[in-house]
């Protein structure tokens, strides 16, 4: 594996991590307060800033790096997740993923935009632009300090002053005179720290290289030696650490094992443990000077007189550390020792909680495929062995008949299976769009909320690939077009924020995708006035209002007043159509005026597959696709009508419905056939209306493997795809579309060149 | 409860306690149940906190029997690692040797 493929693998995972990153910011935004959501944003910019070191990718390492600082800020309680800060963040997830877009593949990023976002993340890594933050965190030290001071039972009192406490980072740690702080770090290993290899006999002794440190083993947890496993962790270390360095440096000594222990540093040392030293205590103390000579030859021994150790500790000013921590109603030492307590056994509690991540392993698509094609394979031989048992039946093949249909369901499962491989969920495809929204929102001023629901859906590669584009298109309508500004919502006494709703689901073996706004709806009058304007419908028409929401879909179609940046050039909706129905899907409009717009979009799950009615057509074999089809029926001759020269009717019910002869469209047979030696196959048609279409006869209903033509012959007129029945034939797949377009009178020719394009 | 023998069993550690050697250990230990154990720790030279895991349950586990689990000659790494680690328990360190 040479530095590219390593490479491509780290840029794979940049791109989950900055997917697992925007999650996590959204639900931040949406006023989850789970410290894990926090720690899964804090992981996703960690690694990603450390894959980036070791690639040398400098301007991606230096964002992530004051990225990372802020979220710290967050993980550790020390910055409030404000909606302002987390807009922020959100940019910078956006940043983040243009960093590592233009470091895979070239290119630059806006310099001044990142160096924007660095100043404000710096900003509020430092608490200061907003003065509110700075004050609480100073106000509570003080509250803290005082009863503690003056409390005998621990400590003697102590002159001190509280003009040490200044702004800066140190303000909110107890400064002693020579400028060195005091921490309490609390270190639990997990057994996945010494299974991959760390030890933390290791990581004690790097941070006795920090300073002057006593260590507390908590050794209640472990179980006795029959019940002991060997490998396991039950250790558990409370060290007072007197440093001249800073809270990062202690945390970056357990950097490489941070996921796998509970790591707390606070300022301070309040503990009992400690704070008891002074006096005959019976608690286990180790406050030891360390001669760390033989442990590490290169290690400068550091020898402190015991006796100084003990002295410093009478000495210590308590701080009960993190503000929050510090409630203005539990002023007692013991008390604030028992929050932490308190605190860290909740976050021992969410660390257990997290499930472990299913295993994955990565899979070149074009094997994926090729297994695809296999099955595919496996599946028409199937049916052709099935076929010519059938046709040999001699009534001696009981067995042979029993195995078939084992035969049979076991390479529908197989097929299913592999179908599944493929399967992904549209989560990536809907976390893109959300920053379309914020981009968009920001150009338009508009104030907009994307709320996505199903986003675990799954569905063919292919499939997802393929929606984004139109769906990216239809969300900039949706915002530039159907939200209002602030003012007007206000006006029209709605939320000034505008929300937008996506939503996927499965629904009888197709993906659903809704995009729903609670804008001002589709202005119809307008519409209406344009398309006459634009000379798509008579100036006397009177179209429905289904028929006018569906004049948006029209080439060249749009209402906006001016062309803006974001849509509105003309090439719109009908282009998302027509991208859709290449996919075989449908989409749709609802609209209700003052209330809003949806937008559905039905695909089908997978472009392999596809459950068809297998019919005769002048003797050709054709497989309609089955979603296309709503109901099938056996014409009366009392029901046939002329309409005109050539068109048909038949009358289904009450309505009456244009008789489409397939076998003439695609000049399989010259003369028209007789509508009553046939079936009619009633298909919803793109414009909403519906068609019958004549074919000579039904043969089944069965799931064909999608062959392209395209890609083994050329376009053919009419004809989606083609498949291989179970008689080793090759049936054509009907573009029911495209059929009923051409029996309106357009020749199929001018049409196929149109989806060509889309 | 004890069917105490003579003289106590050795325990001699050898020179690396890392991950590796937990497993090892903790069988060596639980096949000398309900003997007195002397153990040896002088010729070691790295040992993990999961090794001391074992050393630490193992003494206890001996004294809830009422039998010796006495740690005699010691290296200096032995020492020092649990010193670093914070470990106290008299029944690890040498000097609490008579018992």
């Amino acid at each position: 594996m040479d530095m590219n493929e390593i490479k491509e693998i780290f840029f794979q995972e940049c791109e989950e991590q900055l997917a697992e990153l925007e999650t996590g910011l959204l639900a931040l935004n949406d006023g989850d307060t789970d410290p894990e959501t926090v720690n899964a944003v804090f992981r996703a910019v960690h690694s990603i800033k450390g894959g980036a070191g070791a690639f040398g990718l400098d301007d991606l390492v230096s964002f992530a790096h004051v990225f990372e600082t802020t979220l710290d800020g967050v993980r550790s309680n020390k910055l409030e997740a404000s909606q302002d800060l987390l807009k922020v963040m959100l940019k910078s997830a956006d940043v983040l993923a243009d960093l590592t877009a233009a470091a895979r593949d070239g290119g630059k990023v806006d310099a001044s935009r990142s160096s924007g976002l660095v100043a404000e993340l710096h900003a509020y890594a430092q608490g200061k632009p907003i003065p509110a933050a700075a004050a609480p965190e100073a106000a509570p030290v003080t509250k803290t300090a005082e009863p503690e001071v003056s409390d005998p039972s621990a400590f003697e009192p102590v002159p001190f002053s509280f003009d040490d406490f200044g702004d800066d980072e140190t303000g909110d740690t107890a400064t002693e005179q020579s400028g060195r702080s005091e921490f309490t770090v609390r270190f639990k290993p997990r057994s996945d720290l010494y299974a991959k290899g760390n030890e933390a006999v290791l990581l004690l002794r790097d941070l006795s290289k920090l300073g002057d440190m006593r260590v507390h083993c908590e050794s209640d947890d472990l179980p006795s030696i029959d019940a002991i496993d060997p490998e396991g962790a039950f250790f558990a270390w409370l060290i007072a650490i007197e440093t001249d360095q800073d809270e990062a440096a202690i945390k970056s000594v357990f950097e490489f094992a941070e996921w796998d222990c509970q790591i707390s540093v606070t300022a301070g040392v309040t503990d009992k443990v400690f704070a008891k030293t002074g006096e005959a205590s019976d608690l286990p103390m180790a406050p030891i000077p360390f001669d760390l000579s033989l442990l590490d030859a290169d290690d400068e021994a550091e020898t402190i007189p015991a006796q100084a150790a003990v002295a410093e500790v009478s000495n210590v000013i308590p701080i009960a550390a993190p503000a929050q921590e510090a409630v203005p109603t539990s002023p007692e030492l013991p008390r604030a020792a028992k929050a932490i307590a308190v605190e860290a056994e909740k976050q021992a509690a969410t660390v257990a909680a997290v499930p472990a991540a299913p295993q994955t392993i990565r899979v070149d698509l074009d094997r994926v495929d090729r297994l695809i094609n296999l099955v595919g394979e496996l599946v028409i031989n199937q049916a052709m062995l099935a076929q010519s048992v059938v046709e040999n039946e001699t009534g001696r093949g009981a067995a042979i008949n029993l195995g078939l249909d084992e035969l049979q369901q076991l390479t529908r499962e197989i097929q299913d299976s592999v179908m599944a491989i493929r399967a992904q969920p549209v989560k990536p495809v809907f976390q893109r769009m959300s920053r379309i929204v914020r981009e968009i929102a920001d150009m338009t001023h508009k104030e907009v909320r994307l709320v996505t629901e199903g986003e675990n859906t799954e569905v063919d590669k292919t499939v997802i690939d393929k929606i984004a584009e139109p769906l990216t298109h239809m969300i900039r309508n949706a915002v530039d077009h159907g939200l209002e500004t602030p003012e007007k919502r206000i006006a029209a006494g709605k939320n000034p924020e505008g929300v937008l709703r996506l939503t996927a689901k499965h629904r009888s073996g197709r993906i659903v995708i809704e995009i729903a706004d609670d804008g001002a709806g589709i202005n119809r009058d307008r519409v209406r006035q344009k398309a006459i304007e634009n000379g798509l419908i008579a100036a006397d028409a009177n179209p429905s209002d289904e028929e006018i929401d569906n004049l948006i879909f029209h080439p060249g179609f749009s209402t906006a007043d001016k062309v803006s940046d974001i849509s509105g050039r003309g090439v719109g909706m009908d282009v998302v159509k027509r991208s859709i129905q290449s996919l075989g899907g449908r989409i749709s409009i609802v609209s209700k005026p003052g209330q809003g717009s949806v937008f559905t979009m039905s695909l089908p799950l997978t472009l392999a597959v596809l459950d068809g009615m297998v019919v005769t057509v002048a003797n050709q074999t054709l497989v309609v696709p089955l979603t296309a089809i709503v109901e099938t029926l056996q014409p009366e001759k009392s029901h046939i009508h002329s309409f005109g020269p050539t068109q048909r009717l038949i009358a289904i019910r009450d309505t009456f419905c244009p008789l489409v002869d397939v076998g003439q469209i695609l000049n399989f047979r010259g003369s028209p056939a007789d509508p009553v030696a046939g079936v009619a196959l009633l298909v919803e048609s793109e414009g909403g209306g519906q068609r019958a279409l004549m074919v000579d006869a039904i043969q089944g209903q069965r799931q064909v493997v999608i062959k392209s033509l395209e890609a083994n012959y050329t376009h053919v007129p009419g004809i989606a795809a083609a498949t291989i029945l179970g008689d080793g034939r090759v049936a054509l797949i009907l573009d029911v579309d495209a059929v009923v377009t051409a029996s309106r009178g357009h020749s199929l020719a001018p049409e196929i060149a149109m989806a060509a394009v889309g | 409860m004890s069917t105490r023998s003579a003289a106590p069993q050795i325990l001699k550690l050898p020179p690396v306690l890392d991950l590796n050697a937990a497993s090892r250990l903790h069988e060596q230990v639980l096949a000398l149940r309900g003997k007195d154990i002397a153990v040896d720790a002088s010729d070691v030279v790295r040992v993990g906190a999961q090794c001391i895991q074992i050393l630490l349950s193992a003494a206890r586990s001996w004294q809830a029997d009422s039998l010796a689990f006495a740690v005699g000659q010691t290296s200096d790494a032995f020492e020092n690692t649990l010193q670093l680690l914070g470990i106290s328990d008299e029944s690890l360190l040498p000097k609490e040797i008579v018992k």
